[in-house]
């Protein structure tokens, strides 16, 4: 992937965004225009946005949950390798492992009709890989995918 | 640790051409046999609400049918999808139904990733979908006005 474009196309931020969510289409489009740009494929991008999204959302809505929180905010960093995407999300607020969360079955929660876990779910099914870790206080997830017929070595 | 923070940016919201990304949009057309929301805009963890509240509005107002015009929602998310979902569960325990019309092929896509194209109705139009509503004696409105 974007074999062709120079190093400093190939690496964006980490872009400070404010942790509202109101922010989040601001998110959307930078992941868009960063995969566009990188050569993905729309499905691809429209996958890898999404899960983006959603881990950003849960950011606002749950790592940020206490309103006295000052300065409230996470950075999102975009890395295009040649076997596909890389986007690192990190933030200061409450730990939360998503890659050790549970994700509903599909099945499960829509006979539920239940809003929580289809956030998780999605970000496990729309990317290859989910790493989480908490360094000196902040929280650090990784979202890999790969591109179609691209293997891991 | 500040360092995290000192990448670029501050991005608070986007706003192209005097459009506010973020922001979304419902109007209400009344129709003799369905009420139709125009939905325009991204059906994310911020706006959701909005169309819920909506949503919860029509549902105490007793609406039988209710088409959601999906042709200008380019986007949504699982705060989206949980809102959609509960919806047609709740209008379901009423005896009334929605229906989805001129979704885009893109949106239909992240339907179909969840499975959730088998749940929803989806129509083609929304003279489709209002027409595909089963009433009983229902009255010759076949949604020919809508937009």
């Amino acid at each position: 992937m974007a074999a062709g474009l120079p190093e400093d196309e190939r690496h964006l931020g980490p872009i400070g965004v404010v942790a509202t969510l109101s922010a989040l289409a601001a998110v959307r489009a930078t992941v868009a225009e960063f995969a566009t740009r990188n050569g993905a494929p729309i499905e691809f991008a429209d996958d890898l946005i999404l899960a983006v999204d959603e881990v950003c959302a849960n950011i606002v809505s749950h790592g940020y949950a206490d309103p006295d929180v000052e300065d409230a905010a996470f950075t999102v960093e975009l890395l295009a390798r040649d076997e596909g995407i890389v986007v690192v999300v990190r933030d200061r607020g409450e730990a939360f492992d998503v890659q050790l969360a549970p994700a509903p079955e599909l099945a499960d929660w829509i006979a539920r009709g239940k809003k929580g876990g289809l956030g998780i779910k999605l970000i496990k099914m729309l990317v290859d890989d989910v790493r989480y870790r908490r360094i000196d206080g902040i929280n650090e997830v990784t979202l890999s995918k790969r591109l179609p017929g691209v293997f891991s070595s | 640790m500040s360092q995290v923070y000192d990448g670029g940016v501050r991005v608070k919201s986007l706003r192209m051409g005097g459009i506010d990304l973020s922001a979304f949009q419902i109007t209400q057309e009344h129709h003799a046999r369905a009420e139709v929301l125009h939905l325009v805009g991204s059906l994310d963890a911020h706006t959701s609400s909005e169309v819920e509240d909506r949503l919860e509005q029509l549902l105490s107002a007793g609406a039988p049918a209710l088409v959601l015009d999906f042709s200008l929602v380019d986007y949504v998310s699982s705060a989206g999808f949980g809102v959609l979902l509960n919806a047609l569960h709740a209008f379901g325990l009423t005896g009334a139904d929605i229906k989805i019309a001129r979704i885009s092929e893109r949106v239909y896509r992240l339907f179909a990733t969840l499975g959730f194209h088998k749940i929803f109705d989806m129509r083609a139009s929304i003279a489709e979908a209002i027409d595909s509503f089963e009433f009983l004696g229902a009255d010759a409105d076949s949604g020919s006005g809508a937009s």
